[in-house]
């Protein structure tokens, strides 16, 4: 591509076929709710015969949202002119955005299975103005081809902007060349769905929302269907094998909505290095591109819930300035997969940590067994005095159950350091081990409460501009946690000051003065 | 065998009259706790199950001592207790009184320096100076200094931050 690719100021206008997209589907119904609403009941008060009346309901909406789209392809039209994105939309309301290349730290593209019909897609531009995951400017819709030309102009420039900061030491051997694939998700990986909350949720939620649309519109079940779903079910002798069959379907429809519904989010999910960005597709009806600057990457984060960490798979996910949380999806790294490939992935694309963590000292178990266990023993004493017992139960069979939970959580807790980065461990039913460069630490904070006090331990929040904001390294040695800030960030260490030295193995501790 | 965070304490204390205003925020929450147990017990049938009774007999000399600990105990203890400092390099804040927290904010990633004066505050000539960073966790607010003394290092911090800004957040 010629280096100044930028000379061009022609304007462009969006793609036609956007128009087939406006035409009858879900949102065009969505943006004429009114429209739809009034035919309605219009045919409702004439009486009039149903299929005809709707058909004509839909024909009418199509039309409308056919001019409608027609007039704001028509108005709509962007430019790259000299080192800025201009986008104009509007006929009677006229909006004019105008993005800074320099500025755009992403640029995503998105189509969804009618959009992929049509060889078109939505480019989204994400600028580091607004902050968070607000858009800065969308082109609704271009052609597939105009999109990728848009995505590699608008990135490049920014590469050819400030030099980038070179990675901190950490060299690693045989860095895969550019457009390299550094990790696909394979399809048996997908077994490891029903493991994940959020996929699991799923399939309920998609037959409470059926059984709500089987209300609302009055569809006539079989008696039997309609009383199961009320729960009326006296008079009726439960079998046991029919109660045995029922649950064993309904897990069964669990299960495999989940992997469906990870399936057509996370179908052909790969991880490329194109350029200065890690660009990441996934997607089976819609198809979802996302790249993210290698250059707001501080580190990453490798959750493994329990169910996944008990068949030893987990998820991989980018931290990421300005992008927020563990629930964006747009910094995954690795959806779903064993927690060695994950491990590899995250040592090609973001950095390689293989330092063990430090333990934390025995005191740590105690709370932690005491924070799972009291809370539930403590709600059973006025439980009792209520003569509530099987809350009582209840309770007391949580209070049993916090003691694996606390064991493993202690377990759970380390820290460790290398030239590049800090990292920090922690949780059972959630365990997350974070790696952050160390140059993305933006500060420090120290708590410690009465008991943590007398057991000599305090919580080290290390704060970050990157992902969730700050991670805890919970319960670590009071003279560890001053030694940790001293070796990362030595001039913050306020003066006059020589934190005790600790057991020898604490390694690599600077000398201070 | 306690340990306390082996960092040196940073050197300057909050205003004194910090304490008049935290022994106010004590009055109001005593007032308001003696409040819910007043109407607990006017409100009370008095065919109540007998460990409701008990409870509410038992309230008050629950709330006493606890009104006396937020009056009294907790204003002192926290005067003692919160420090702020600003070096060449960082702000430095300790607060708190039952559970304690440093934070150290590093110049160079300070974003934004606020100066805010609440009603009591202002009746009171005190004034809170917020710094923020890139990360919620990283921030800190240096709370009921001195009205001139926060304006001034408010200024000051700006200006440094302004100075000594990294490149990379």
């Amino acid at each position: 591509m010629p280096a100044r690719v930028l000379a061009e100021a022609e304007t462009r206008r969006l793609d036609p076929r956007v128009i087939g997209t406006r035409l009858v589907t879900l949102s065009a119904l969505r943006n004429q709710i009114g429209l739809l609403v009034s035919l309605l009941a219009l045919l409702g008060l004439r009486g009039g015969v149903r299929v005809v009346g709707l058909v004509g309901v839909l024909v009418a909406i199509g039309a409308v949202s056919a001019g409608r789209a027609a007039v704001e392809w028509l108005t709509s039209s962007y430019a790259i002119d000299q080192d800025r994105l201009v986008v104009r939309r509007g006929a009677l309301r006229r909006s004019l955005t105008v993005v800074p290349l320099d500025r755009i730290r992403g640029v995503d593209v998105h189509a969804t299975a009618l959009q992929r019909l049509l060889g078109i897609a939505v480019v989204r531009v994400d600028a580091a103005a607004t902050g968070g995951n607000r858009d800065e400017a969308v082109l609704d819709a271009v052609s597939r081809q105009e999109a990728q030309r848009l995505r590699r102009v608008l990135l490049r420039e920014v590469a050819a902007g400030p030099v980038p900061v070179p990675t901190p030491t950490a060299a690693v051997a045989g860095q895969p060349a550019q457009g390299a694939v550094l990790a696909r998700l394979r399809p048996g990986w997908l077994v490891y769905a029903p493991l994940v909350g959020s996929y699991l949720l799923a399939p309920v939620a998609a037959f409470l929302a059926a059984q709500q649309l089987v209300d609302e519109l009055h569809i006539p079940l079989p008696a039997g269907v309609t009383r199961l779903l009320d729960g009326r079910l006296d008079g009726v002798q439960p079998d046991p094998l029919l109660v045995a069959a029922a649950v064993a379907a309904v897990t069964a429809v669990c299960v495999l909505g989940a992997v469906a519904t990870a399936a057509v989010a996370n179908w052909g999910f790969t991880l490329t290095r194109r350029g200065p960005a890690l660009v990441s597709e996934r997607g089976l009806l819609s198809r979802r591109q996302v790249s993210l600057e290698r250059a707001r990457i501080r580190g990453y984060a490798l959750v493994e819930p329990l169910p996944l960490r008990a068949v030893g798979a987990a998820r991989l996910l980018a931290l990421v300035t300005g992008l927020g949380g563990e629930n964006s999806r747009r910094a995954q790294l690795l959806p779903l997969g064993p927690a060695g490939v994950a491990r590899e992935v995250a040592a090609v694309a973001v950095l390689p940590f293989t330092t063990p963590l430090r333990r934390h000292p025995t005191a740590a178990r105690q709370r932690r067994l005491a924070r799972a266990v009291l809370p539930w023993l403590l709600l059973a004493v006025p439980l009792a005095l209520l003569h509530l017992w099987p809350a009582v139960a209840a309770a007391g069979t949580l209070a049993v159950l916090g003691v694996p939970l606390g064991l493993d959580r202690y377990r759970g807790l380390g820290h460790a350091l290398d030239p590049a980065a800090v990292s920090v461990r922690s949780g059972s039913l959630r365990r997350r081990q974070v790696v952050l460069e160390r140059r993305g630490v933006v500060g420090w904070r120290i708590r410690q409460s009465l008991f943590q006090r007398r057991a000599g331990l305090a919580t080290l929040t290390v704060a970050t501009g990157a992902g969730a904001g700050g991670y805890d390294i919970v319960d670590l040695a009071a003279p560890a946690a001053v030694a940790l800030i001293a070796e990362v960030t030595p001039q913050h260490v306020p003066a006059q000051h020589v934190p005790a030295q600790t057991s020898p193995g604490d390694g690599d501790q600077a000398a201070i003065g | 065998m306690g340990t306390d965070v082996p960092l040196r304490v940073p050197r300057h204390c909050v205003d004194p009259h910090a304490v008049w205003l935290w022994v106010g925020e004590g009055a109001l929450s005593t007032a308001l706790l003696a409040a819910v147990v007043a109407a607990a017990r006017l409100l009370t049938p008095a065919d109540a199950p007998g460990w409701l009774r008990t409870l509410l007999d038992l309230a008050p000399w629950l709330a006493i001592p606890l009104g006396v600990v937020l009056v009294a105990v907790e204003p002192l203890w926290r005067y003692r207790v919160h420090r702020w400092e600003v070096t060449q390099d960082a702000v430095y804040t300790l607060e708190g009184w039952l559970v304690r927290t440093w934070h150290i904010v590093p110049i160079a990633r300070i974003q934004t320096v606020d100066t805010t004066r609440g009603p009591v505050q202002q009746l009171l000539g005190l004034a809170t100076v917020t710094v923020r960073t890139a990360s919620h966790a990283g921030s800190t607010d240096v709370q009921h200094l001195d009205a001139a003394i926060a304006d001034t290092v408010a200024h000051d911090l700006a200006l440094r931050a302004n100075a000594v800004r990294d490149e990379v957040t």
